[in-house]
């Protein structure tokens, strides 16, 4: 049986997940963009529900590639958290967890996108390279760096 | 109050002792200080390695003046705390990250000019004595930021 969440009917349901840190303080830059929808958010540890006070938040074990195992346990707890929130838009401004939850969430029919950290200036990181191949919109938040067959550019946080 | 801050991770002794060596010879100034994992014992700022988000709030909120790295929290929380910033990059040759992209990010500062960039830890005590000539932090405009807003929001709502 569903749960009991009070929304209307036509909210979008947003996963919005990203590291603690800068790239968290990004992503609550942007929640405009979500505004009216019902959102859930994502990082690391269980302190940084603190900054989201009114929304869901879960909490997922930090995961790199030079982490194997961890990258293993934050897959099963996104998994768990998508099964739960069924995202129609999975949204990250990085970084390693952000990537496997677009990547996770695509499997579960998610719309995604990136939104590459402000931070690289010079180049997209490597997060933000392999994100290309996996969101359906793909953005960088420097002009000099938006390309025909890279990310688009529309504007930035800082 | 100054509030110092280098993030939570990688230690940036550099910059703090700067700090504290300026305020040692300034009884009058206070200051507050998170340090990252880092060995060094301020004598004038009290520090800590962490500080969980609401601390860091609080902190942010009371102080004056920001002292931070060049990384994007910092600086996020900067602007949005419409605090008075001295920015100084870490270096990767002095071991302070795995890279420069934080040079770039400050040069970015440098050229939009909402704040102060110290290119070294002499600079930094130059800026300390000239901090009423700081402008509070305004980030490059908050155009750059609606405008990546919108164009999420609509594509959430395509």
């Amino acid at each position: 049986m569903e749960s009991t969440r009070i929304s209307s009917p036509s909210a979008r349901r947003v996963l919005a997940v990203a590291s603690p840190g800068g790239h968290f303080e990004q992503l609550q830059l942007l929640a405009d963009a979500w505004e009216g929808c019902e959102v859930a958010y994502v990082s690391v540890g269980e302190e940084m529900s603190e900054l989201v006070s009114g929304a869901r938040y879960y909490s997922v074990p930090d995961s790199s590639r030079h982490q194997p195992l961890q990258m293993l346990r934050g897959v099963v707890r996104l998994v768990a958290i998508l099964r739960r929130e069924r995202p129609e838009i999975v949204v990250s401004t990085g970084a390693a967890p952000g990537l496997l939850a677009l990547a996770l969430g695509r499997l579960f029919g998610a719309r995604t996108a990136w939104i590459d950290s402000v931070a690289n200036v010079e180049r997209l990181s490597l997060s933000g390279r392999l994100a290309g191949r996996l969101a359906h919109l793909w953005m960088t938040q420097w002009e000099h760096l938006e390309s025909h067959r890279g990310p688009r550019f529309a504007g930035g946080v800082l | 109050m100054i509030f110092v801050t280098v993030g939570t991770q990688l230690p940036f002794d550099r910059l703090v002792r700067a700090v504290d060596s300026w305020l040692l010879v300034r009884p009058g100034e206070r200051g507050f200080a998170q340090v990252g994992k880092s060995e060094l014992r301020p004598l004038a700022l009290t520090a800590r390695p962490s500080l969980s988000p609401r601390e860091y709030e609080a902190m942010c909120r009371a102080s004056d003046l920001i002292v931070a790295h060049a990384g994007i929290g910092s600086l996020l929380s900067a602007i949005r705390h419409r605090k008075r910033l001295i920015v100084m990059a870490r270096s990767a040759a002095h071991g302070e990250h795995r890279n420069d992209h934080q040079r770039a990010t400050a040069e970015r500062i440098r050229a939009s000019g909402w704040a102060a960039v110290a290119e070294d830890e002499f600079d930094l005590r130059r800026w300390l004595d000239a901090r009423d000539s700081i402008p509070v932090a305004t980030g490059s405009g908050s155009d750059r930021l609606s405008s990546l807003v919108h164009e999420l929001r609509s594509w959430i709502h395509a």
